[in-house]
């Protein structure tokens, strides 16, 4: 049996078109009333639900129809006042359920940000200056310099994890980069330091402790740095807050041996001096 | 030869990393009132560092952007010092789910595209779920950068000033 599509009266607009059977089920049921006007495909002119014979009575709803989007679409339509509350209050509740997941979404795809942000907090709070910052939002370099003796402390920041997903399975994933370096009143260890460069490039996968040496004879730095993975959520939890002596603590270790590396390979006068 | 070129190269790196280190100044500023950076913006010439409020009953993130606008060269920075205006943003998130409230953000929304920054002042605006309150101020880097505890205090005191200032103008959004 074929249905019509059936037009109502909305405001003063037509609204439609809606199935016939869901129609006449919330005209019987009251949600609809009869004097709303209604038009059909074949009536010249409109009329009212009440006075639209029914063509084969009120026929039966067909399977699954009561949770159709257009029956829903009626009954909010010819909702009484305390109905509409009934399904605004519903509407808040479908609402409030979603904003803890946009929430963890959000704190999945941030967490990188936050490691970030934790780390210039600590390296300003120990006496160093941010002087570079690049981000596209997922990779992210920042470099650090200690104005007093110009050494510097630079990381690298990959978001492996973004997804609130991946971050379940695998944890919030970063790989850090850390480099040192130093300022060098020597030619020829720079010199030393870029054929070590050379060098370290030819290593194809930087293998979990692997520390790598670069130079730049322009600004006369000599760097060491080593290729790490942490896990940001070690450091920050679910609530946004940040464990600052962890951190530190295992930044303070990295930095440690990358001054010690450096420092025996090419200076080795001064490879028993300390401080981050 | 070697070592003056070096000096020279490092030292105007440094005037021209003034900026980032105010950058880095404002992070741990922001940190030792209890806000936490969760989001970064670098540019050349402008930086956005975005904060979560945690524990704070009204607001929800405040964004800070930098801007240096004299001081990149010697020449610029003996002239000028290094200016730089800091556009202060607070956001207060309301969980909105009601059509009335839904509606009555919309109409916000509109009149508000109308209107135009108070110089100075705090600009109110809506979007979507959010009221956000804005203002800026010029400061001059010098004051808070390479000056110890001295600089760091000065910043915390100037941000203090302004996210107070935001918080009450949008107290009254807050449900």
């Amino acid at each position: 049996m074929s249905t019509r599509a059936i037009w109502i009266v909305v405001d003063g607009q037509p609204h439609g078109p809606h199935e016939e059977a869901a129609v006449a089920r919330r005209l019987a049921a009251g949600d609809l009333s009869g004097d709303v006007g209604a038009w059909h495909e074949g009536l010249e002119t409109w009329t009212t639900l009440a006075a639209l014979a029914p063509r084969d009575a009120t026929p039966a709803a067909p399977a699954g129809a009561a949770d159709g989007a257009i029956d829903d679409s009626v009954a909010v339509i010819g909702a009484s006042s305390t109905d509409g509350e009934a399904h605004e209050a519903a509407f808040a509740g479908l609402v409030r359920k979603i904003w803890k997941h946009f929430d963890q979404s959000i704190f999945a795809s941030r967490v990188d940000e936050v490691l970030l942000g934790a780390l210039i907090t600590i390296m300003v709070e120990r006496g160093s200056a941010l002087i570079d910052i690049t981000s596209d939002g997922s990779n992210h370099y920042v470099r650090f310099e200690r104005l007093a003796d110009k050494s510097r402390v630079y990381f690298k920041v990959n978001h492996l994890t973004p997804s609130a997903v991946a971050a379940k399975v695998q944890g919030h994933l970063v790989s850090v980069v850390v480099g040192y370096g130093e300022f060098i009143d020597n030619f020829s260890v720079i010199w030393n330091a870029i054929k070590a460069e050379y060098r370290s490039g030819l290593l194809q996968t930087a293998e979990p402790g692997t520390i790598t040496v670069d130079g730049d004879m322009e600004t006369r730095y000599a760097y060491v740095q080593v290729d790490l993975y942490w896990n940001a959520g070690d450091y920050v939890s679910d609530a946004w807050r940040v464990d600052y002596a962890r951190l530190g603590t295992d930044m303070d270790a990295v930095v440690h041996v990358l001054r010690k590396y450096l420092r025996g390979r090419f200076r080795p006068a001064t490879a028993a001096q300390g401080g981050v | 030869m070697f070592g003056i070129l070096a000096n020279f190269k490092h030292a105007a790196e440094i005037r021209e990393s003034k900026d980032e280190i105010l950058v880095g100044e404002l992070v741990r500023a922001m940190a030792r009132q209890g806000y936490v950076a969760c989001g970064f913006s670098a540019h050349s010439d402008w930086q956005r560092v975005q904060f979560r409020t945690v524990g704070d009953p009204v607001l929800h993130h405040v964004y800070i952007t930098l801007n240096r606008m004299t001081g990149g060269s010697a020449i610029s920075e003996a002239l000028m010092g290094s200016q730089a205006s800091l556009v202060v943003t607070a956001e207060v998130k309301n969980l909105v789910s009601d059509p009335d409230d839904l509606l009555a953000m919309y109409r916000t929304d509109l009149a508000n595209l109308f209107k135009m920054p108070a110089l100075g002042g705090i600009k109110l605006n809506h979007e979507m779920n959010s009221v956000f309150a804005t203002t800026t101020k010029y400061v001059d880097i010098g004051k808070f950068v390479m000056r110890g505890e001295e600089g760091a205090d000065a910043l915390v005191l100037l941000l203090d000033g302004v996210i107070d200032a935001l918080r009450d103008r949008l107290r009254t959004y807050k449900r």
